[in-house]
């Protein structure tokens, strides 16, 4: 891991030292990427992933500071998300030598039917219902956490998972009807 | 609390987020109410099988994804190109993780939430054993240096240098007792001699000054404290620190500057002698790298009183000073990863989240005191290698 204290690398990012924003993405990457698959789906992951990135880097003149870096970093990961899915934004990649123009999405893992089913169905729950589900679920953020990233009150992160997780209840239960 | 308002309830029961009161009334509700006791439970096999689902997509960003993103970061903001980085393997962690399944009541954390615990634990392991490994160098330096000048008291510039920089270096390390050490006879000799002189903070260093037709004078006191007076007014503070940083405007007017021990005004300076500065060390428990280098220089003028040789020696002091800073600090053991997954495994989402924030806080106060280890053993190391050069 990273030996970058979290207040050390905000102000190595505020700077713009290259070995501070080198050490954001190091420590950042793997946990915003994880998130930007489980929204966007593997095509635009990486894409999700950069730009959270680049707006970050823009951002860190207004971070206040009063939110953890790793949360910051998922609200904003949850704007780029927002625009995405608006098609507001025209997606654009940093050439590096060598690497092509676009890296080949992974190959998805065989998984099994009923899996299959409850991600295609996550995929079709409202933004904000299925940011939500995805903080909690996949990355584990506390409700606190979620509302932080997601500006909102607490008490709307559990009605938006109460609700995300009976939507996708019924969902599925109306697929697996013959 | 009707069977509605409990329904709504469970979801962030079974999260581990429901505050205490309403933790309470709904368990209550369920101590009677067979509905929605089977409710929790369908609800919980519910959960569980949207956890692992979600958490069926693990993916593994390629080097090539993360250089790309570093890159494009770098060049946003105009610099140069970064070389590829390595990444710590925490999603392998999480990947080699077999979920303790079934045993734990509320829903089971995410494979990445254990993955970064075990990680942050695994981290603070480190930092606590090269913290340890840290202070038993600086112990073994200044136990050494101790020994190399014993007996020589106060008098002795290298002895008097050891004695103070061992227990100003010990206090802030929080080394513990530090009675003991002030009654080890090398120390304790030093402190009588010092204190003899001084038992109380009296006035060791002044300048007066005339700027602009205006007169101003400084005092420092031998517990550091500096008295400013200036026309029709004066004032006190804890030292020159504290000078230069709460009264900027008016050390920029009169052009003052310094450090603790050594006054400015105006391009004219007051400065103590290696001896003078001895009781304001004794009693403020300082120890930087100008009383390292002004105890080395007294050491030197009282051994050879020609200047060229005192730079000489100086010069030689400091680059074996910076030589040894360089050098990289012995390898704390290895952390036994397994053991912390077994620890991990057992808990639920609520203590995974506690144990984590707990962990951040103490990692916090961990970062300082390593930072404040290194430059400690770098004025430890640095009093050996005065010891030494003072043997003979």
């Amino acid at each position: 891991m990273s030996g970058w204290s979290e207040a050390d690398l905000i102000e190595g990012c505020r700077a713009g030292r290259r070995e501070a924003l080198d050490a954001l993405v190091t420590v950042h990457y793997d946990r915003i990427h994880r998130l930007a698959y489980s929204l966007a789906g593997p095509e635009a992951a990486a894409d999700l992933a950069q730009e959270t990135f680049l707006s970050a880097v823009k951002s860190f003149p207004r971070f206040r500071g009063d939110a953890q870096l790793s949360t910051w970093l998922v609200a904003i990961l949850r704007n780029q998300y927002s625009l995405f899915l608006r098609g507001l934004r025209k997606w654009r990649l940093a050439p590096i030598d060598g690497a092509g123009d676009r890296l080949p999405a992974p190959e998805p893992r065989p998984i099994e039917r009923d899996v299959r089913e409850i991600l295609d169905r996550v995929k079709d729950l409202p933004e904000e219902l299925r940011t939500t589900l995805v903080l909690f679920h996949v990355d584990g953020m506390s409700y606190a956490d979620i509302a932080r990233a997601m500006e909102c009150p607490i008490g709307t992160v559990r009605s938006r998972l109460f609700e995300a997780r009976e939507r996708l209840k019924r969902l599925v239960s109306r697929a697996d009807l013959p | 609390m009707t069977c509605r308002d409990v329904r709504e309830a469970l979801d962030a029961l079974l999260d581990g987020e429901l505050e205490a009161g309403e933790e309470l009334s709904v368990r209550e509700h369920l101590d009677w109410c067979r509905t929605c006791i089977r409710d929790l439970d369908e609800l919980r096999e519910w959960h569980g099988t949207l956890a692992d689902a979600l958490s069926t997509e693990i993916v593994h960003p390629t080097v090539i994804e993360r250089r790309r993103t570093a890159d494009a970061v770098i060049a946003a903001i105009r610099l140069r190109r970064i070389p590829a980085t390595r990444m710590a393997a925490l999603i392998a962690i999480g990947l080699s993780l077999g979920i303790a399944a079934g045993a734990v009541a509320l829903s089971r954390p995410p494979r990445e939430q254990i993955a970064r615990v075990v990680e942050r634990i695994r981290e603070r392991q480190t930092r606590d054993a090269e913290l340890r490994a840290v202070s038993e160098e600086i112990e073994e330096d200044l136990g050494e240096a101790r020994k190399l000048v014993a007996g020589r008291g106060a008098e002795d510039p290298a002895a008097s240098a050891v004695a103070i920089g061992t227990l100003n270096i010990a206090r802030r390390m929080g080394s513990d007792p530090i009675e003991e050490l002030r009654k080890a006879p090398e120390i304790a000799q030093v402190i009588r001699d010092v204190q003899k002189r001084n038992s109380e903070p009296t006035v060791f260093l002044s300048i007066t000054r005339t700027v602009d037709g205006n007169t101003i004078s400084l005092t420092q006191r031998t517990d550091g404290r500096i008295r400013v007076e200036v026309p029709g007014y004066g004032f006190e503070v804890r030292n020159m620190e504290e000078l230069l940083s709460e009264h900027g405007d008016l050390c920029r007017r009169y052009a003052i500057a310094g450090r603790d021990g050594l006054l400015t005004v105006a391009e004219t300076a007051a400065q103590a002698d290696w001896k003078g500065r001895l009781p304001m060390l004794l009693r403020t428990g300082a120890w930087d790298e100008h009383a390292q280098w002004e105890a080395y220089r007294g050491w030197a003028a009282a051994k050879a009183p020609d200047p060229k040789e005192i730079e000489r020696r100086m010069a030689l002091f400091q680059e074996r000073c910076r030589a040894a800073a360089v050098r990289k600090a012995a390898s704390a053991a290895p952390v036994d990863v397994d053991a912390i997954l077994r620890d991990v495994q057992s808990l639920t989402r609520s203590e995974l989240r506690k144990t984590q924030e707990r962990i951040d806080g103490e990692m916090k106060k961990l970062d300082a005191r390593l930072k404040e280890a290194a430059e400690l053993k770098e004025r430890a190391r640095a009093l050996r290698i005065f010891a030494e050069d003072a043997r003979d």
